[in-house]
């Protein structure tokens, strides 16, 4: 019975097959090449990566690396002698650090990601600055200078936002602060120990994301280089995701909850205090850096200022278009557009809030713009699945 | 007339039956304790604020945390009931009743297999899957029966091969077939894949997907049905859905789908295979081989059943624009991967009396898997779009317009606003009725 079934079930499997392979070729040599299917394979994409990852992701890493150094330096010198001079120093060397991290927080994937660094070193520009004074003053506490790492410290008391909240203060200016740490009491001196901490848990953060990603070291570059595909998992797919995920974020927390578009009351109150750098007061100047690396890496410019393959070339073999303009174009003139807006202040974000609420509304606008740009045509363009959901069908 | 009753009525092996219960009833308990341990039930019916409600339903409400889990463990429980043929009746009704409850709670976790699942566990409730092989027939509640009428066996087949069929049918359409779309995107997202990698990246492996995926649907069931294609048959449905598994994140359903078709299998081959497992007494106590009595009612209620399913997949043509766009009357017509679709969406609330605007991101509210679904379906957009416009109210605040700005790529096109932006969905009725305010698709 069996056997008499197996013999022609076989031949009818053989022309099935034959019938499907011979209907989809026919019909796949109809149709022209898909011209965007066969550029993006044959684009040098192994270069763009190798351009972003050695001209920009590296030296980034390596300049917040030097800053985080001199950081730490500038802490041991004002903690060892506290004074308005060791003091106007060390801010100083705060606010290069904080730029230099503006530059390198778009990179949230790989090492960085894996090892908790980036959250070490900034989890939120918010601080919680209650909970900072509480753990400062918990006694008996010996806070000796690894005690960060050492007890698991939550992000939000630690990282370059927390320093912030210790050496700024923009009501009663560096007199007060002065005098925290010069009190000669049990307070101040947990305070420097803790400022302290603080400076080193960010040089050993730093240090460790710059290790891992050096050839001589973990060499993460190689990893990065090599994973040219578009799936989820790839360096391209990782970037998009990055670029994506940064811009909504720089709308929504960075200009958004300030200007008090998403707070659901319709009364609007803008919130001064939700500005990134409340204590130092460089919101503008933060979100500036942020957008600049989102357009390095784009436009594949190192930190050389050199320019090289970026997403920009890869879009442009694409032929990617928002209507009759190139992507690249246009991404390049929104860019331009929040440039000039937010070059056009007078005061700080946190006053433009309730001062100038249209002229921040506006930028909050070209913001949204270039997250579409980015978000829906550069990301359909690239054809990355950003997000699969793990499901049961569909 | 009587040669189709006789065929309706031809008595054979319950075997067949017998082995789909049991197949179906061990399915139902890995899927729940998989739903159980991967943290979806926690996800989908305890961790959301706002659920999104099917037209008709809005009266489904969520249970509390332990009731929901307490259900999916019983629906486990009645996965083994129904495997061992164990008060076969009651289990069955209580599974389809509280499976479908579950399914309707919010439309964000619709999917074609779950509404297979309803579908076949109500047509389940009129077949009389314990005739053998259950310990209903030892423990006397069902008397054991060698045979059973052919339209139970037959019953089951149509509804597989219904989903397969007009899964073909919807896969006649110019994205899939000209563009071979969304297969292009997906595909190459496989391209890292070890050996068969490179392949994703060529163009004509996506065109020999959508045909042939296009054709195996179309044509599978007859070649299950023909006795002479039926191994052959059987041997594509195995490639196929080993395919689709690999390829695509679509969990345990490309199984499911295999060990059904085994329903087309003869009846005799199931009856050789379950006597191998049981030990002959059972299969030799005294069988009774009297006919069941077939209530014309039920036929009758299962061609009502049937004849619904083949005029659901067609009432979007009863809609003006592009199926694939509007997904008016997508759901429940077996469209099986045809959209791939990225969507940027935020919402406007905007207070008449004053003019004053907020902006309000879906993210506060809805889970990642719920804002996504959102963003590319009108019918939840417009749903969400009221939850906006009744918490203000709730505050007073009633002269509030919803507006929402929502750009969608649809299969690889270009990125365009979905629905109108300057419409006041907070006006909006929710329905049937075709929605204007959805943009058209215009390539």
């Amino acid at each position: 019975m069996a056997t008499r079934n197996n013999y022609p079930a076989k031949i009818i499997l053989v022309k099935v097959v034959f019938f499907l392979l011979l209907v989809s070729i026919n019909s796949s040599c109809k149709k022209p090449e898909n011209a965007a299917l066969t550029a993006f394979n044959n684009f040098n994409r192994s270069g763009m990566l190798t351009n972003i990852g050695n001209n920009i992701i590296i030296p980034s890493y390596t300049a917040f690396t030097q800053k985080a150094d001199s950081l730490y330096w500038a802490t041991e010198r004002f903690t060892a002698n506290p004074t308005a001079g060791t003091l106007d120093t060390l801010q100083h060397q705060w606010l290069q650090a904080n730029f230099a991290w503006k530059s390198c927080e778009l990179f949230d994937f790989g090492p960085a990601y894996n090892n908790g660094n980036n959250n070490n070193i900034q989890m939120s520009f918010l601080v919680n600055s209650t909970f900072i004074e509480e753990t400062i003053n918990k006694t008996p506490v010996p806070y000796d200078s690894t005690f960060i790492p050492k007890q698991n410290l939550n992000l939000d008391i630690r990282g370059i936002s927390a320093l912030e909240y210790l050496l700024f203060d923009p009501v009663n200016g560096n007199t007060t602060i002065l005098s925290n740490y010069t009190a000669n009491s049990a307070a101040s001196s947990q305070r420097l120990n803790y400022l302290l901490g603080l400076a080193q848990d960010i040089h050993t953060n730093a240090h460790s994301i710059l290790t891992a990603w050096a050839p001589s070291g973990g060499n993460y570059i190689q990893t990065f280089i090599s994973a040219n595909g578009n799936d989820q998992n790839s360096s391209i797919g990782f970037l998009v995701n990055q670029i994506v995920a940064f811009a909504d974020y720089i709308k929504n927390d960075k200009i958004g909850d300030p200007l008090g578009e998403q707070n659901n009351s319709l009364t609007n109150p803008a919130c001064s205090t939700c500005v990134e750098t409340f204590y130092s007061n460089h919101a503008f100047a933060s979100i500036t850096t942020n957008y600049q690396s989102i357009n390095n890496v784009f436009f594949g410019i190192g930190n050389n200022g050199v320019k090289g393959l970026g997403f920009d070339s890869l879009l442009n073999v694409l032929n990617s278009t928002v209507g009759s303009e190139l992507l690249s174009k246009a991404v390049q003139g929104k860019m331009d557009t929040i440039n000039i807006e937010i070059n056009a202040f007078n005061v700080p974000l946190q006053q433009a809030v309730t001062s100038d609420a249209s002229q921040v509304t506006t930028l909050f606008n070209s913001s949204k713009q270039l997250l579409v740009l980015l978000k829906i045509d550069m990301v359909n363009s690239l054809g990355v699945i950003l997000t699969t959901t793990d499901n049961d069908g569909d | 007339m009587t040669a189709i009753s006789k065929i309706l009525y031809r008595p054979v092996s319950s075997a067949s039956t017998a082995f789909f219960r049991i197949l179906f009833g061990l399915i139902i308990c890995i899927a729940m304790l998989r739903f159980i341990f991967k943290g979806w039930v926690y996800d989908f019916y305890v961790k959301p604020i706002f659920y999104f409600t099917f037209y008709g339903f809005e009266w489904v409400k969520p249970l509390p945390e332990w009731a929901i889990y307490s259900l999916f463990w019983l629906m486990t429980l009645i996965g083994i009931f129904i495997a061992l043929g164990f008060l076969y009746r009651i289990s069955i009704i209580l599974f389809f009743l509280i499976f479908t409850y579950i399914e309707l709670i919010d439309v964000t976790n619709y999917l074609n297999h779950y509404y297979l699942v309803s579908l076949l566990s109500f047509l389940m409730i009129f077949l009389p899957l314990n005739s053998n092989y259950a310990l209903d027939n030892s423990i006397g509640i069902s008397q054991k029966r060698l045979s059973i009428p052919f339209w139970a066996v037959i019953a089951l087949r149509l509804q597989i091969g219904v989903v397969y069929f007009f899964g073909g049918i919807s896969k006649i359409k110019y994205d899939w077939l000209i563009e071979a779309q969304p297969l292009k995107i997906w595909l190459s997202a496989n391209s890292h894949l070890p050996i068969i990698g490179p392949l994703f990246d060529q163009e004509w492996v996506a065109y020999l997907f959508s045909w042939g995926g296009m054709l195996f649907d179309l044509f599978i069931p007859f070649l299950l049905v023909y006795k002479r294609t039926r191994l052959a048959g059987f041997i594509l449905v195995i490639v196929f859905h080993i395919l689709t598994a690999l390829l695509f994140p679509i969990g345990m359903f490309p199984w499911v789908m295999t060990l059904c078709v085994i329903i087309f299998f003869p009846t005799q081959w199931h009856e050789k295979v379950l006597s191998r497992f049981f030990s002959p007494k059972l299969i030799q106590s005294p069988p009774v081989v009297q006919k069941i009595n077939t209530s014309p009612l039920i036929i009758g209620l299962l061609t009502i059943f049937f004849l619904i399913q083949c005029i659901m997949p067609f009432r979007y043509l009863l809609y003006p624009g592009n199926l694939l766009w509007t997904e008016q009357g997508y759901r429940f017509s077996w469209n099986i991967m045809l959209i791939e679709k990225r969507a940027h969406i935020e919402f406007l609330a905007i207070d008449k009396a004053t003019g004053k605007a907020t902006i309000i991101l879906p993210e506060k509210y809805l889970t990642k898997q719920q804002r996504l679904t959102m963003s590319t379906q009108p019918d939840m957009i417009l749903q969400f779009a009221h939850f906006i416009r009744d918490k203000y109210y709730e505050k007073g605040m009633k002269n509030i317009e919803v507006k929402a700005e929502c750009y969608v790529t649809l299969n690889g096109g270009k990125g365009r606003l979905l629905i109108n932006p300057n419409v006041n969905l907070a006006e909006q009725q929710e329905g049937c009725r075709n929605k204007s305010w959805i943009t058209e698709y215009n390539n």
